[in-house]
């Protein structure tokens, strides 16, 4: 139930900042590469300095706090080193699958989160990007994970 | 743009995409030991993958099928997304910018999402969710982003034509 309350409570409220702030992943560097506006890219240096910090924070506390361990870790599993993660065959589709997701919300006018946030302000456009949003999540599982699985 | 200056001028703050930045970027890792958003890493805010646990959830509900899901969510739902959109009309309503507008060409945009979604779902990751995959020290969320970059830089260039 902790899950139900806590996601409610975190899309809440980045609901409301980002409406706010217009806040956008993909609008970061657009803009910069667009107009050289460096606004909402400030903003994702700022969400990833925070997060990277979040997580020292945690591994101190643990530290100092042995108790609190259960609480404080976050790191639960280690990460390949960036020579094998390249060679191995998730790193192509790692890159592809950026490039894919990179191309179509520049032309879609901002990242998935900015839609739904543009989606509750009542643009319409952005209502009709989340039924294909959400229609092609279904279509995913129902073709496109067994072809690719079948590739992999 | 932001009619009630005056009267608002103490909560400026909130109208900062660094502000956002700092917040949202906290929560994202509290998220997880708090919330108990955690068995994949890294998941305390993903707009993809937490769309497709709440229909994995809707559907099993409904048609007995199985998308698929994070270990976490296979019980209960995930309103991440429900929460942004209920969270923006909220904002919307409160500063007077909730209208109809229509602009893009609609049927492109159904196609951008469907689009997106499938993308997203390849890598697992929404824009966002990179970033804080790469935060907690990913390489393969390095490997996506520079895709992303290059994906940006070519939108940019089909938007300067004018797609």
């Amino acid at each position: 139930m902790l899950l139900v309350i806590g996601s409610i409570f975190i899309g809440l409220i980045i609901g409301f900042l980002g409406q706010r702030s217009r806040m956008c992943f993909i609008g970061g560097f657009r803009d910069f590469l667009l107009v050289k506006d460096k606004e909402l890219l400030k903003g994702t240096i700022s969400f990833f300095v925070s997060a990277w910090l979040t997580i020292y924070i945690l591994n101190f506390i643990g530290y100092l706090f042995p108790a609190l361990k259960e609480v404080t870790t976050v790191k639960l599993s280690s990460y390949p080193s960036i020579l094998n993660a390249f060679l191995s065959k998730f790193g192509v589709i790692s890159i592809i699958g950026g490039f894919g997701v990179g191309l179509f919300s520049t032309l879609s006018g901002g990242c998935p989160l900015r839609q739904h946030v543009l989606a509750g302000q009542g643009r319409i456009g952005s209502i009709i990007y989340l039924a294909g949003f959400y229609i092609g999540i279904i279509i995913y599982y129902l073709f496109i994970a067994r072809f690719i699985g079948k590739l992999f | 743009m932001n009619k009630s200056k005056k009267g608002k001028s103490k909560l400026l703050f909130l109208t900062s995409p660094i502000f956002f930045g700092f917040v949202v970027g906290s929560l994202a890792v509290l998220a997880q030991p708090i919330f108990k958003i955690q068995p994949p890493q890294a998941y305390g805010i993903c707009i993809v993958c937490h769309a497709r646990d709440l229909l994995n959830w809707l559907s099993i509900l409904l048609f007995k099928f199985k998308l698929d899901s994070a270990e976490a969510t296979i019980t209960l739902p995930l309103l991440t997304t429900i929460g942004i959109f209920l969270g923006s009309v909220l904002s919307s309503k409160l500063n007077n910018e909730y209208k109809f507008i229509k602009t893009e060409n609609l049927i492109k945009m159904f196609f951008w999402g469907l689009l997106v979604s499938n993308f997203g779902l390849i890598i697992m990751s929404c824009p966002t969710r990179l970033v804080l995959r790469f935060a907690f020290g990913d390489p393969f969320a390095l490997l996506s982003i520079i895709g992303l970059l290059a994906g940006i830089s070519i939108g940019v260039i089909f938007l300067k034509k004018g797609v």
